[in-house]
């Protein structure tokens, strides 16, 4: 048993060689190295405009990379025909950084719109899994709201859910606690640990909020100019010695120094 | 001598000024005519979402009825009062009834119903797609394994192909009765003489070319707007831009197409 973990534990979900992106002029990612855990939580961390996003957006096929790859889960995904992708995408839950909700449906069609393009489901089933999914991220008896009368907590609450309905092997944050108050944030990260041990799949997080790095990661990684400068858990990240590291460290203690 | 280089100068960049922005013209139409071959690929291949369509068709169409019968009544009685009057000078004032169906059905009914379809559903698909794709609603919907292409324009396109017809059919028919009630309510010409030249003059090939012309402006008009929501980029700010855009470049192109149409087809 305890092997078997071990094993489950060590498998690599996603792995990114080289991976070179470039608009224009601007050489955003340049030649990134990095492998993720199965069923982990990692952190992706690193200042605005340095290609967090970008990253995540390849990782999905929303942009293309110029140069390197990804394979995940033993699938080298630049290879992908279209119907693969779409196959891809289904195993893939992202939550956006402003939810990404649709304004003209109601939180019960948001969350049930996978389910009704992907899966061939009667409704009461389809009701069903929507209760349960908002029930595990702490909503209820919202179904019939429209995304405009929630607050940004709920809504990034509908957006995970939405994400989770179609029980993905890999699940995406963009900026999880960009633009929210700290409770809220703090709420976020308790949000993101319980579902984790609900559903532990691998979850890749994009943010640049030390409190909840700390809180939910297992693996932290640290982009500078485009390339990977600090990758290992928590502990080694508070004591790399990698000046930019070390830079955003102290600017954040800091920032807590002056809220004293 | 110095007037003379400077209008040289001049000259040479009004020539130059085409040439630089040429490829970048270019490039655009690509991007356009890839975007709608793409819509009409997707309208030909898969499924078609009956229920997104239906619900454009009465967004585009029904929503759309009020505002066609007001623009279609006025532009009928005034046309009947323009060439009523104008026709009076020589003693031709029966035709009326006769130059307002012609040019109804073959010119005013297709451009004008396209021009305000462009205003009010033109406008309003480049504001919401503009909005979904500077919300990221529009990644959201490639993330979830659905094409956007295929759930946001495809129906789109289908609807106002479909209703732009219908509404020049309703243009062409309460504009007619504006120019009945112009010419033989206001300008009293005789009720009998006023019918016999209209059915003399007028032909069904008219009505199916305005008809005709409208398929083409229905797909002229959804497909700019979509493709320039499509393209929306920053915030509240790109919307307005985009969502100008798509009825400027919209109503150009319908009056552009009205012309080709007109001379190459009929």
């Amino acid at each position: 048993m305890e092997q078997s973990k071990k094993d489950a534990w060590l498998k690599h979900m996603i792995e990114v060689t080289n991976l070179h992106k470039s608009f224009g002029e601007q050489h955003v990612l340049r030649g990134l190295n990095m492998s993720i855990k199965d069923q982990s939580v990692t952190c992706i961390m690193g200042g605005s405009g340095t290609g967090k996003s970008v990253f995540l957006k390849i990782l999905i096929g929303l942009l293309q990379a110029d140069q390197g790859s990804i394979v995940i889960d033993g699938q080298p995904i630049f290879q992908f025909d279209q119907a693969e992708l779409k196959q891809f995408r289904r195993q893939v839950g992202f939550l956006f950084q402003d939810a990404a909700l649709f304004d003209d449906m109601n939180v019960f069609e948001n969350v049930s719109f996978p389910l009704y393009e992907h899966a061939d489901l009667p409704d009461d089933e389809i009701r069903e899994r929507v209760r349960t999914k908002l029930a595990d991220v702490g909503l209820k008896d919202i179904e019939h709201k429209l995304p405009s009368e929630l607050s940004g907590g709920m809504r990034k609450r509908v957006g995970l859910a939405r994400a989770l309905i179609l029980d993905p092997k890999i699940v995406l944050f963009d900026e999880p606690t960009t633009g929210l108050d700290p409770i809220t944030t703090s709420n976020i990260g308790d949000l993101i640990r319980d579902t984790h041990k609900r559903y532990p799949v691998t979850f890749l997080i994009i943010s640049h909020d030390l409190a909840l790095t700390y809180r939910v990661a297992d693996q932290v990684i640290m982009f500078y100019q485009g390339e990977v400068v600090q990758d290992g858990d928590a502990e080694d990240f508070k004591q790399s010695s990698h000046p930019f590291v070390r830079q955003f460290l102290e600017a954040q203690a800091n920032l807590e120094n002056a809220h004293r | 001598m110095k007037v003379l280089s400077q209008n040289i100068s001049l000259l040479g960049r009004l020539v130059l000024w085409p040439c630089r922005l040429l490829p970048q013209w270019l490039t655009a139409f690509g991007h356009f005519f890839t975007f709608i071959a793409k819509s009409f690929w997707i309208s030909f291949t898969s499924r078609p979402r009956w229920s997104v369509i239906i619900d454009q068709m009465r967004f585009i169409g029904v929503s759309s009825f009020f505002i066609v019968f007001l623009t279609s009544a006025f532009t009928g009685m005034v046309i009947a009062l323009q060439t009523g009057r104008a026709f009076a000078l020589f003693q031709a004032e029966t035709l009326t009834g006769a130059v307002t169906a012609i040019s109804l059905s073959r010119e005013l009914a297709p451009v004008l119903t396209a021009l305000m379809i462009t205003a009010r559903a033109g406008s309003a698909m480049a504001a919401q797609l503009g909005t979904m794709k500077v919300t990221e609603q529009i990644d959201a919907l490639s993330t979830m394994a659905v094409d956007p292409m295929g759930y946001l324009v495809t129906p789109r396109v289908i609807a106002a192909v479909l209703m732009m017809p219908v509404l020049t059919g309703l243009f062409d028919f309460i504009g007619m009765w504006g120019g009945y009630l112009v010419g033989v309510g206001l300008l009293g010409i005789d009720q009998a003489t006023f019918m016999e030249k209209v059915r003399y003059y007028m032909h069904v090939p008219y009505i199916v070319e305005g008809l005709f012309k409208s398929l083409f402006f229905g797909a002229l008009l959804s497909s700019i707007s979509c493709y320039m929501g499509f393209h929306a980029r920053g915030g509240a700010a790109g919307v307005g831009r985009v969502t100008t855009r798509a009825v400027v470049i919209s109503s150009v192109s319908i009056l552009v197409a009205d012309y080709f149409l007109t001379a190459l087809l009929f």
